[in-house]
């Protein structure tokens, strides 16, 4: 647990912006198969 | 929604998220002379980054005077090089300063940033992890909003009988659900480094798994009814209203009359009359912090929307497809 203690904001930070962005990115993958299926 | 069908709407969204979380982390914190001091007798820390105003500086002594934010003066001891190459009288400073207990002076450690765009307040018991009133609060706001649309949908499809709003009541409850999640999920990493455990069973964190244990159930209630999908529907959208009587009591209520070592539990050292939940009802917390803790809400909102309208469109091609079969 070293390694965390020492470097909890960047582990926190990055752990953040994969969420959100990953997230993010999921939700874009998502709206356009429904788009490519609602087209069809 | 429309507005989700723009591509340019969901890009910018993507990038203003992206932004955000930049800020969250990028935007350095500040406190006074007093936090400094504080956390160094108590032994907390031994370097506190402090936020202040450059008055004068000697470069005899090497001391340099300062105004903190409660406008309080005190002398920094700096370098020629801290002053010369980076700042100037006149400057506001953040720096981490390492309180020296025997001769009760500040030296500077190392020079943060000079005139920073913004600084968040250096919150005594949090420092550090009060970065997370930017993800973990607007969770929580935002799976609660969820759960309320939630059931305005589920009372809707009772009286309207209109499966539409069935369907709108699953899609806002589920993503109610992955937002409860995602609060637990960063409240127990900061808990992590603030507590020394991901989880102690605190009330909090004990009212939060029950109601994931909830709404977990009314998916599980879904799957497993076989009846057809009117009763189906009437039964979920029932569960789903009882269900949400519970969220105010678990999110609000308990978390108030109970001893918590959250912030604003009551316990702890960021408790008592703490930042933003108490039992006053009045925000503490500094307006820099709670203004970008608004745009995180409000951010989260629209990812909260569009997987609700995502969500709702599959299950809209689904029954399609159940019809057609």
């Amino acid at each position: 647990m070293n390694f965390l203690e020492h470097n909890a904001l960047y582990v926190v930070g990055i752990i953040s912006a994969v969420i959100w962005l990953g997230l993010f990115f999921f939700m874009f993958g998502m709206e356009r198969r429904v788009r490519k299926l609602e087209n069809q | 929604m429309k507005l989700f069908r723009s591509n340019i709407f969901l890009w910018c969204l993507g990038i203003a998220l992206a932004i955000q979380v930049y800020i969250a982390f990028e935007t350095p914190i500040g406190g006074s002379f007093s936090d400094a001091k504080m956390l160094a007798m108590n032994g907390v820390q031994d370097v506190t980054p402090i936020k202040a105003t450059l008055l004068s500086y000697d470069p005899v002594t090497k001391l340099g005077r300062f105004r903190d934010l409660y406008d309080d003066t005190g002398h920094v001891v700096m370098s020629d090089k801290a002053y010369a190459t980076k700042a100037a009288v006149g400057d506001v400073l953040v720096m981490s300063v390492a309180y020296d207990k025997q001769t009760a002076t500040n030296n500077l450690v190392d020079l943060i940033r000079v005139n920073p765009m913004m600084t968040f307040p250096m919150i005594q018991g949090l420092g550090e992890l009060g970065r997370n009133m930017l993800f973990h609060v607007p969770m929580s706001m935002v799976a609660f909003i969820a759960f309320l649309m939630g059931t305005i949908y589920s009372i809707l499809y009772l009286i309207k009988k209109d499966f539409d709003y069935d369907r709108r009541a699953r899609a806002s409850s589920a993503a109610g659900l992955l937002f409860t999640a995602l609060a637990t999920i960063t409240g127990s990493i900061w808990a992590r480094f603030s507590w020394g455990t991901f989880w102690n069973w605190d009330p909090r964190e004990t009212s939060i798994f029950i109601l994931l244990l909830i709404y977990g159930a009314y998916f599980m209630l879904r799957s497993l009814l076989e009846e057809s999908e009117d009763k189906k529907a009437r039964i979920a959208a029932v569960y789903n209203i009882i269900a949400f009587v519970t969220v105010p009591f678990l999110m609000f209520i308990l978390p108030r009359i109970t001893q918590s070592l959250h912030p604003g539990g009551g316990g702890g050292m960021a408790g008592g009359e703490a930042p933003i939940i108490n039992l006053s009802g009045k925000v503490h917390t500094d307006r820099t912090l709670l203004n970008m803790h608004w745009v995180s809400v409000f951010l989260f909102l629209f990812v909260f929307l569009w997987l609700k309208d995502v969500y709702t469109r599959i299950l809209r091609l689904q029954d399609k497809q159940t019809e057609e079969n």
